[in-house]
């Protein structure tokens, strides 16, 4: 900080002269403040005088995307011209370094300015401790503002407080002295002759006047130790709470600069104010060219190109977003996934509105790799079902269309293969169909069937497994059920829960499977005697992948895909999946269809 | 046991890039005495269908040059096979084929998971999409 330029104040238009010669080859530095209104005004003003005047060079002014470095709004009432004209001065100061700075081609240094007026403000012992604080723009000035409001109030408050204490102190000995006075001249004017009256009135009279004299003179010594004392006691109260305002002030700089999260400040027109460094990473863009950008232009919405204007609009409201998936379009035009979060920060208000603070979590490989493994997943369960189909139809052409040729050892084997096939393309169905899940590209289509008829076709189908553990199986059902579903996905799901409800139920068991319709509503339950669901994992049973521990001790078969799909499904057609569970006496699924 | 009935006299082209599956199929309805052609890909079973004109195709739907609902299009846009039973067979999940099928050309047709049928299935059906041709 060795050379801070000196400044004059000129109301408005601030004329700064550079104290480096070997700097200032670009001429002077004229610097605007004051009201918004009157910058551009002031600014071409200026423009046409440089013009006009060729012996100087053209004078720099500030640029609009420094705009946040011309102070803007109007002076506080309360401030006298001297504070008026002693701020525009460390304003002068600050942007002259800030636009200047000490070497030529720096950029706009916010350190600098920020050290201008705290070294201005408060000495440099001050400004070494809090060197690092960035004054960036009228919030900073608020800062200053708030120093001397302090400074101001606690020093009138205090002092008038204090004066008038005194006051009333001189006033009420007076008074008292006074009175008393009056009190014994009543007694003794009757004993006294006339002239000695008058002589000791006059002598009472001078007595009390000396008193007086010296009370007041008593308080006036008081009141301006108290004047000194109280301009101490509030220089330090300002100094304490600049101080703390400037602590909080870093600290939160600090969070927001060197958070790992992308943070942006933004107008409420969404034009980029602030980013923090995680941000500039992530653009892998320098400051100065990512602010001023909109930001709205560089999000897209994939496939719904409507919804980035929906955001927009409840942003305007002032309604928060929270945790959108979008795409950003970065510096090198590469897209990523992130997730956008807005806030409206009500506190800071711009020419057009509040601002916004932005977050963009990045989320790119965590989509990748989910866009990956369920495309392989899908890709692989389609790649495995050729030579399934196959395998399959080759050995139902022999067993049907051969039998007569093939021994009875030979057929039994092809019956082992068949099963076993059909097992595996169950397995990939599965495996497919939880990837159509994953990917939400399960269709829903709706239309009318009898689910009775659906329920004990699946019954029907999956029979042989209760009969080979001897389970005694109960099906109430009406005779015809119509309902408007996706029958398609209901099979699915009443699949699994009976594959489950045979799986998990011990020999001679039972299994009841019913139907009612209850309003507009159908409810399909399938009551089983099995081991039942731990309470402890309860809670997780619909997670995938996941299998209750007795589960897995009992069966090894099975891959813990079954209900987390059958919620899925469920959840996809409007309905809910529910259970009851106890171990060791079973389990009863409950899920409703609307 | 018969599964095949009336196949006789029928004229069959399977489009399909699956030769195991394809040969296959074509054995077991050449034992029903309908008289099969085969292509491996979309190119060759437009050209074959305009040649022949088929009594019914069976298609698969991924497949190269042109895809099984490309070579349903041509077929309906051509004048001789606007009627012709034309049957999709996949390993790609059905709905979503048959959804795709519909949007694009409007052309509804049956769409069959390859691994979800039997010989007794496939057999109904086709006599099923033979005797409503």
């Amino acid at each position: 900080m060795a050379s801070i330029p000196h400044a004059e104040c000129a109301g408005t238009l601030l004329r700064v002269h550079r104290t480096n010669t070997a700097a200032s080859k670009g001429g002077d530095v004229f610097v605007i403040c004051g009201p918004e209104r009157n910058r551009s005004r002031v600014a071409k003003c200026y423009s046409e005088q440089s013009s006009s005047n060729t012996k100087h060079s053209r004078p720099r002014l500030a640029a609009p995307h420094r705009a946040p470095l011309v102070w803007g709004p109007a002076a506080p009432p309360f401030e006298s011209s001297r504070v008026l004209q002693r701020r525009n001065k460390l304003k002068a100061l600050a942007l002259s370094l800030a636009l200047c700075g000490p070497e030529r081609n720096r950029t706009p240094d916010l350190l600098s300015a920020n050290e201008a007026l705290y070294q201005l403000s408060y000495g440099p012992s001050f400004c070494a401790r809090h060197s690092t604080l960035l004054v960036e723009n009228e919030q900073d000035v608020c800062a200053q503002w708030q120093c001397h409001v302090a400074w101001l109030r606690c020093y009138t408050n205090g002092t008038m407080l204090r004066v008038l204490l005194s006051v009333a102190a001189f006033v009420l000995t007076g008074a008292a002295l006074f009175f008393l006075y009056d009190y014994y001249d009543g007694q003794r004017v009757l004993l006294q002759s006339d002239h000695a009256y008058a002589v000791e009135r006059l002598d009472t009279l001078i007595m009390i006047i000396v008193i007086v004299a010296f009370a007041l003179v008593v308080s006036i010594l008081i009141i301006v130790q108290l004047l000194i004392h109280t301009k101490k006691i509030a220089g330090m109260l300002a100094y304490s709470r600049t101080r703390d305002i400037a602590y909080s002030r870093e600290l939160f700089r600090k969070f927001y600069e060197l958070s790992p999260v992308p943070y942006l400040r933004i107008h409420a027109n969404g034009v980029i104010k602030r980013p923090n460094k995680a941000s500039l990473r992530m653009f892998g863009e320098d400051e100065l060219t990512l602010i001023g950008k909109q930001l709205f232009e560089l999000l897209v919405v994939p496939d719904e190109p409507d919804q980035l204007r929906f955001y927009r609009d409840q942003l305007q409201r002032g309604v928060p977003l929270e945790q959108k998936e979008v795409q950003v379009t970065l510096g090198n035009g590469e897209r990523r996934w992130v997730l956008l979060s807005a806030e409206v920060l009500s506190e800071a208000h711009g020419p057009e509105g509040s601002d916004l603070l932005v977050t963009l979590v990045d989320i790119h490989e965590q989509k990748e790799l989910e866009r990956i493994k369920t495309e392989f997943l899908s890709l692989a369960s389609h790649q495995l079902r050729a030579p399934l189909a196959n395998l399959k139809w080759y050995i139902d052409f022999l067993l049907t269309r051969r039998s007569e040729s093939l021994t009875q050892e030979i057929s039994d084997y092809l019956q082992k293969m068949y099963r076993r096939n059909e097992e595996m393309i169950d397995l990939v169905n599965t495996l497919l169909n939880l990837s159509r899940v994953e990917m939400g590209r399960i269709k829903i289509e709706k239309k009318e069937a009898d689910i009775s008829e659906l329920l004990r076709s699946v019954v029907e189908e999956l029979e042989p497994a209760a009969h080979e553990k001897q389970i005694e199986l109960d099906v109430q059902t009406p005779d015809t059920l119509m309902f408007d579903t996706d029958a398609r996905l209901v099979r699915i799901v009443v699949q699994n829960l009976l594959t489950n409800a045979f799986r998990y139920t011990p020999k001679e068991g039972s299994v009841r499977v019913a139907l009612v319709a209850r309003g507009s509503e159908v409810i399909v339950s399938v009551a089983d005697t099995g081991v039942g669901i731990p309470a402890a994992e309860q809670g997780r049973i619909f997670m995938k992948m996941y299998r209750a521990t007795n589960a897995r001790a009992i069966e090894a078969n099975g891959n813990g895909i079954g209900l987390y799909m059958c919620k899925a499904l469920v959840e996809a057609m409007g309905g809910t999946i529910n259970f009851t569970s106890t171990v060791g006496k079973g389990t009863v699924f409950t899920v409703t269809l609307s | 046991m018969v599964l095949f009935v009336h196949m006789e006299g029928k004229t069959i082209l399977i489009i399909d890039d699956d030769m195991a599956f394809s040969e296959m199929l074509s054995e077991i309805l050449k034992d029903e005495g309908a008289t099969v052609f085969l292509a491996h890909d979309g190119e060759e079973g437009v050209s074959a269908a305009e040649e022949i004109h088929p009594d019914l195709i069976m298609c698969d739907v991924m497949m190269p040059r042109k895809t099984g609902v490309e070579v349903l299009q041509t077929v309906r846009s051509s004048g001789w096979g606007e009627a012709t039973p034309f049957l999709l067979l996949t390993n790609m999940n059905a709905p979503e084929a048959l959804a795709t099928i519909q949007q694009e050309t409007a052309v509804y047709t049956d769409c069959l998971l390859k691994t979800d049928w039997t010989l007794d299935q496939i057999a109904a059906k086709l006599k099923e999409v033979l005797a409503g041709a």
